[in-house]
């Protein structure tokens, strides 16, 4: 009732494209709260309203294609800048028009207007607010920077009463690096979501598929704080969430619940375990033998490509690249010497020595970017930069759980800092950053991520469809995955 | 004797001077001229050598040699010239063989350490030229290898060196004393020029430590407000050293990994980078990721300045041998206590990289600023063909 209220006052005055912000914003709240079955029922309804109706690509929104739900339209889905087809005098005449998404918080940390709003859900929440750390670097000014060193666990009381054990545990995880790699950190909270799920009541007078939803919204929230979400959990989250609301309201409590946990155990086998599967096995035709294989980094899915390849007895070496401050290569050398693949192991500033013997380039993806941008751990944009200049052919690989329709185009907008005391190194007993932070004029930066244009990435291999696509068709994808569901 | 041996004044047939005038850039020692030779002088003339010889070989780990480049020149410079005042020889030939067979060991005592083979053959030059003017005949003349000259004449040959002049030895230590003198001054003619390629609010780029490049960004933070972005360098971090340098003089630094060498690349307006060999062919021979920062600026089209000063120029060409890279411990890459695997992995632990020249924009030298096309023309200038192979 409360929403035809709101639909009906949005209805009354006409409005084209994005001249009144202000009643876009009431429209919207009052449309994510109910599936689109509600909507359509009330849009056939009217007569001579223009209803502008935007096609949100927001991360909250998505996976819901506007046209197919709404009678008798037949216009395309994910519409940008689409005129729908006019209708006879008893139907609604609809324009659709993309918007500008919502913003996230942790890239508006120069905005102290954000901060005050953060802080207020966060106490309304029962969260507390995690305090940056360190002088930042002024470009990176709009985003937060942490010491590890401070948990945002250490101001939580144990055992807490808001967060559930299960999910104050993961933070932890996260904040101190024990869990990394976007695939570990997604099956982590999967995980731990089920735990919840398990754990979870029902409080009387209220239903399962909006109090769960509510619930879980403080310990994302508690994540969130612990280190940012990463793209790959953005999407399981908003799969749950999609589960959780479609959960009929005659449905039992048990039944709700395990039907939840199946669908959770379902993802995690398709997106991350399935797709693995299917990725090495196309991955496995472009190794040849007598190959030497250049990887950087940890990544779970080229780690597995390449056991997969070496059981089926192709011959090839490869060379592990590394870099300060994680020295994550290290951890991919142990599991490739395990299997007992022979390895080489260098520092990144030595790549332009070893890439005249390299034949092919194989990088994981934090993310792949709706304008064909791949987002990675920092210092893949270089491998694929100096790995161009050789000639040699760089395959990205990445499941299709981790294409998001952000765009980015440079790594100054969007990225993640790390804690600035992890640089400091002690060498033949001198530290000579030991005190930096009394320096005023001196900055530490240490950055996680960095997007790789499309023109350095010769093929990207995913688990849908044929398997290999260049970089530029991530978008196309997403829209498939989208009529999909 | 600075080596506190006893001198017996007494003995007859010695004639011994002492003559401090001669030789104003030395250690308090001074140094005996002597017409005659005599047992101590030889003895310290080896000695000081093999000093000079033990100190190059302990230099030679990644961290750069005990001490920077400039100061090696300068030394392989004053030891060129004891022995040019100290040695036996009675004809430039002579004293050419002889500088040339102590550069040889020199070289072979730490072959990556190029200015030193640059010194022996500027001094080899120095002989020529001097030689030339006391024949008589022009120096122009003798410039101009030119095929005409080469092909007629059979060039000059080795025995147009055995006449004696007898102010030979002092024309050549007189000159040698010159290019000390422009040796001492290379980095402050170098940092002269900041104020001319650095405006105010510029964000400049460097990478590893360069005394060089710190005394020019010294100056020019003089008069200009700007940023500097380092990077650090691994393994060994040198550029935390730069960083902490930089910043004490007010200088806004920011130090960064050499994984984000291309992330922040696109916010950088000029990268200014010091380097250990300048090549024949314009290209550099610097500390490793000093390729890939040289990309990244190519990609973004950011001007990539060199500033080395001109001893460091040196007549050999990149492909031409296998020792153009020297490698280091892999311990500073996989430290011992990644036991388990390092007996079954490749760590590889190279000092540098070679950055070709079309990548380069601009050499900033003690002369002034040229581009990477013009190098081959100041290194026919400075060394004669003849001793490109010592």
């Amino acid at each position: 009732r409360e929403m035809r209220k709101d639909l009906a006052k949005s209805l009354q005055s006409p409005c084209f494209g994005g001249s009144e912000p202000g009643l876009q914003t009431n429209f919207f709240s009052s449309v994510t709260s109910f599936s689109f079955d509600h909507i359509s029922h009330l849009v056939t309804g009217k007569t001579h309203h223009l209803l502008n109706i935007c096609s949100s690509i927001d991360t909250t929104f998505t996976d819901f294609p506007l046209m197919p739900h709404i009678a008798g339209c037949g216009a395309q889905t994910g519409g940008r800048n689409v005129l729908v087809n006019r209708h006879t005098v008893e139907k609604v005449t609809l324009f659709v028009f993309s918007v500008v998404k919502r913003l996230p918080e942790h890239i508006q940390v120069d905005n102290p207007d954000v901060l005050k709003k953060l802080a207020k859900k966060l106490e309304r929440q029962q969260i507390p607010l995690r305090m940056d750390y360190g002088y930042k670097v002024s470009l990176f000014s709009h985003l937060h920077q942490y010491s590890r060193k401070a948990p945002l666990t250490q101001q939580v009381s144990i055992p807490s009463t808001v967060i559930h054990p299960a999910v104050v545990r993961l933070g932890l995880q996260y904040s101190q690096g024990i869990v990394t790699g976007s695939n570990a950190r997604s099956v982590a909270l999967l995980h731990a979501f089920k735990q919840v799920i398990r754990d979870y009541t029902t409080p009387p007078n209220e239903e399962l598929s909006r109090d769960l939803v509510n619930k879980l919204k403080p310990y994302i929230s508690f994540l969130n704080q612990c280190r940012p979400l990463s793209a790959s959990m953005g999407n399981a989250i908003k799969y749950i969430k999609k589960e959780i609301s479609n959960i009929p309201s005659q449905c039992k409590e048990e039944e709700a619940k395990s039907k939840l946990l199946n669908c959770i155990e379902c993802y995690i086998n398709e997106k991350i375990i399935l797709a693995a599967k299917a990725i090495a096995k196309s991955a496995i035709e472009k190794i040849s033998d007598g190959d030497v294989i250049l990887i950087y980094g940890c990544s779970s899915l080229v780690n597995h490509i390449l056991c997969e390849a070496f059981e089926k007895s192709r011959k090839f070496r490869v060379i592990v690249v590394d870099s300060r401050p994680r020295l994550e290569g290290r951890e991919a050398l142990r599991r490739l010497v395990q299997k007992g693949i022979s390895c080489t192991y260098v520092l990144i500033s030595a790549v332009s020595y070893v890439l005249p013997e390299v034949s092919k380039v194989f990088l994981g993806a934090h993310a792949l970017l709706a304008n064909g941008y791949v987002m990675s751990r920092v210092g893949t944009s270089q491998i694929a930069l100096v790995a161009k200049a050789f000639n040699v052919p760089v395959l990205v690989c990445c499941e299709t759980y981790k294409f998001c329709e952000r765009v980015q185009t440079d790594s100054f907008v969007s990225n993640e800092l790390d804690d600035p005391d992890d640089l400091i190194v002690t060498r033949k007993g001198k530290t000579h950053l030991k005190d930096w932070q009394e320096v005023p004029s001196l900055g530490l930066l240490n950055l996680v991520y960095d997007v790789t244009p499309p023109d350095f990435v010769d093929l990207v291999i995913t688990d849908l469809g044929l398997g290999m696509i260049p970089c530029t068709s991530v978008p196309v994808v997403l829209r498939v995955k989208n009529v999909d569901q | 004797c600075g080596h506190g041996k006893d001198v017996n004044l007494s003995q007859k047939g010695q004639i011994i001077g002492l003559s401090l005038s001669a030789q104003p850039y030395f250690d308090s020692t001074p140094c005996f001229i002597s017409t005659m030779p005599g047992p101590y002088k030889e003895t310290d003339l080896t000695e000081r050598v093999e000093a000079f010889l033990s100190d190059l070989k302990r230099g030679g780990s990644g961290t750069g040699p005990l001490r920077g480049s400039a100061e090696t020149a300068r030394e392989t410079t004053a030891l060129l010239r004891r022995i040019t005042a100290q040695a036996r020889w009675s004809s430039a030939g002579d004293l050419m063989e002889i500088i040339r067979k102590e550069g040889r060991r020199m070289i072979a005592a730490q072959p990556s350490e190029t200015t030193v083979g640059n010194m022996v053959r500027r001094v080899l030059k120095i002989i020529r030229e001097e030689y030339a003017r006391s024949r008589g005949s022009s120096e122009e003349a003798d410039q101009q290898e030119s095929l005409h000259k080469l092909l007629t004449s059979g060039g000059l040959s080795e025995e147009n060196f055995r006449q004696h002049f007898v102010a030979l030895k002092a024309n050549v230590i007189e000159v040698i004393n010159e290019l000390l003198t422009e040796l001492e001054g290379t980095t402050d003619n170098i940092s002269m020029q900041a104020l001319e390629h650095i405006h105010s609010n510029e964000v400049i780029m460097t990478i590893g430590r360069s005394r060089t490049v710190e005394a020019f960004l010294k100056d020019a933070a003089r008069k200009r407000k700007f940023h500097v972005i380092v990077a650090e360098c691994a393994p060994f971090c040198q550029g935390h050293e730069m960083a902490t340098s930089l910043s004490k003089d007010g200088i806004e630094t920011t130090v960064i990994t050499d994984a984000a060498i291309f992330a922040v690349m696109s916010r950088v307006n000029k990268v200014i980078i010091g380097t250990q060999t300048v090549l024949a062919n314009g290209g550099l021979r610097a500390v490793n990721g000093t390729h890939t920062l040289a990309l990244a600026a190519k990609h973004h089209s950011t001007p990539l300045i060199v500033c080395a000063p001109m001893f460091k120029l040196s007549p050999q060409f990149p492909n031409e041998e296998d020792t153009f890279h020297k490698f280091v411990s892999p311990h500073e890459v996989l430290p011992f206590t990644e036991g388990e695997i390092l007996s079954k992995v490749n760590a590889h632990c190279p000092v540098f990289d070679y950055v070709p020249p079309e990548l380069i924009t601009l050499f900033i030298s003690n002369i002034g600023g040229h581009a990477p096309s013009y190098i081959y023309r100041l290194m026919s200038e400075l060394y004669h063909p003849e001793d490109h192979e010592l």
